[in-house]
């Protein structure tokens, strides 16, 4: 855990860490502060008391991309790398551009690290509450409260108990973990690619029962869970939002609901299932 | 008789100091192939498999003592704890410091360019290394034997 930081700031960190580490932010002459799940609640706070240097970040960065930074550079292109125990480090820096698309992101100023959690079970309630067969579920909440979790759990129950082929598309190599995570006996990980042409591949290739990929954002993604429905596929996938309302008002979220409806939608606060619906809105719990 | 054995054993000997003397420039242009055999690797590795530079160097690069040099990276320090053979001259280290506390830290359009760049520099080193290589080998071993043999005489 935390492999990629220098050895005296994880040293430090995980010395004051009362409870889970989830979240820690870098930023330069700053204390790396640290968000932490103790008692039931998340706290937040400084963890060490020497303050990052620029030079600090960019070591973490060069480990990260195990010293070569042409290795991660398409992650970096897109603000974040993640380690090899699946740990997501958000960078923010200076972005360069070469015409209109993101040439790189140079002069790291401040990392976000993102530290999963893989809670094997969390979603058995819900299967046995609701279903046992697979279905299309959308699990929405805002960021950081239990979704991919949630997401990895459901598909490898579902691969696990019921023997159902299923596909992890891991665009960012969170669901997997770096490999750390047991995603059960029948499932297949694509990594590293984009949603819309995972899903594309997988039904063509693939022959998955459902296809499990978080945050669906866009149109191309939208097409996608079209094609995978026409195909007979089911889709469990998680969204940012915080209610229903907001689900609708979002274009390309609205886009996606549009071509595609969802047997259920669940959505998630402080790592718990908040409320239920099904794929016409109505509120089931 | 002791004499002529003595005599024989010092023609060996010096022979012996002459190839050994010759051997470090021959060393020293075994040692840039290997170099230039990995600098073009790494290019051929930028454009296919990507390996990160701690798993392209276990590579076999064709010479002992280079692939020592690259065993002995140690990539958490700043100069990497690099050490070269003792046949490296010490202008010749530092480039070849600067060059490996380089690679690595670039996007994959400016590592290629670097690349390319250093394989014109390194290529004019090993045509230099390569002359005095193939001068030096039979040189050492006449001056050896002919010390020896001057020494046979006196000796005589």
């Amino acid at each position: 855990m935390l492999e990629f930081l220098p050895e005296d700031m994880r040293n430090e960190i995980l010395k004051r860490t009362r409870g889970t580490l989830t979240e820690l932010r870098i930023r330069q002459d700053r204390p790396v502060r640290a968000a932490e799940y103790f008692c039931g609640r998340i706290i937040k706070r400084e963890v060490t008391e020497k303050k990052a240097s620029r030079k600090d970040i960019e070591k973490i960065i060069l480990k990260l991309c195990d010293f070569s930074i042409y290795s991660k550079e398409t992650n970096i292109k897109n603000g974040y790398i993640t380690s090899k125990n699946g740990e997501r480090v958000g960078i923010c820096g200076t972005v360069v551009y070469d015409g209109e698309k993101v040439s790189t992101i140079k002069e790291f100023s401040s990392l976000v690290v993102r530290i999963p959690n893989d809670i094997s079970g969390c979603s058995v309630g819900f299967i046995s509450g609701f279903t046992e067969k697979p279905l299309n579920v959308l699990v929405v909440s805002p960021p950081y409260n239990g979704k991919t979790t949630f997401i990895r759990d459901l598909g490898r129950q579902y691969s696990d108990r019921f023997g159902i082929n299923a596909l992890f598309i891991d665009e960012r190599d969170e669901l997997t973990g770096g490999g750390a995570y047991y995603l059960g006996k029948n499932s297949d990980v694509m990594k590293y690619c984009d949603k819309a042409f995972g899903i594309r591949c997988g039904v063509r290739n693939l022959n998955p029962d459902v296809i499990v990929c978080d945050e669906i954002m866009s149109s191309a993604d939208a097409d996608a869970l079209k094609f995978a429905k026409e195909s007979g596929v089911k889709i469990i996938a998680s969204a940012h939002s915080d209610n229903l309302e907001n689900i609708i008002q979002k274009e390309e979220l609205s886009k996606i609901f549009k071509c595609f409806m969802f047997d259920i939608i669940l959505f998630l606060k402080d790592f718990s299932v908040s409320s239920v619906y099904d794929g016409k809105l109505n509120k089931l719990c | 008789m002791l004499k002529i054995v003595i005599g024989i054993s010092v023609v060996f000997f010096t022979t012996f100091l002459g190839k050994k003397f010759s051997d470090k420039f021959v060393g020293r242009d075994k040692f840039m192939a290997a170099l230039i055999s990995f600098n073009n690797r790494l290019i051929t590795n930028l454009s296919f498999k990507r390996e990160s530079i701690p798993e392209f160097i276990v590579n076999d690069f064709g010479n002992d003592d280079f692939n020592s040099t690259l065993s002995g990276i140690d990539f958490t320090k700043d100069d990497l704890g690099l050490s070269f053979p003792d046949y490296i001259k010490k202008d010749d280290s530092k480039i070849f410091r600067d060059y490996f506390i380089a690679i690595g830290k670039q996007s994959e359009y400016a590592e290629n360019e670097y690349l390319r760049s250093m394989n014109d520099v390194f290529s004019e080193m090993k045509k230099k290394t390569s002359i005095e290589a193939e001068k030096a080998r039979p040189l050492g071993l006449k001056i050896g034997f002919s010390l020896g043999v001057i020494i046979f005489i006196i000796i005589l």
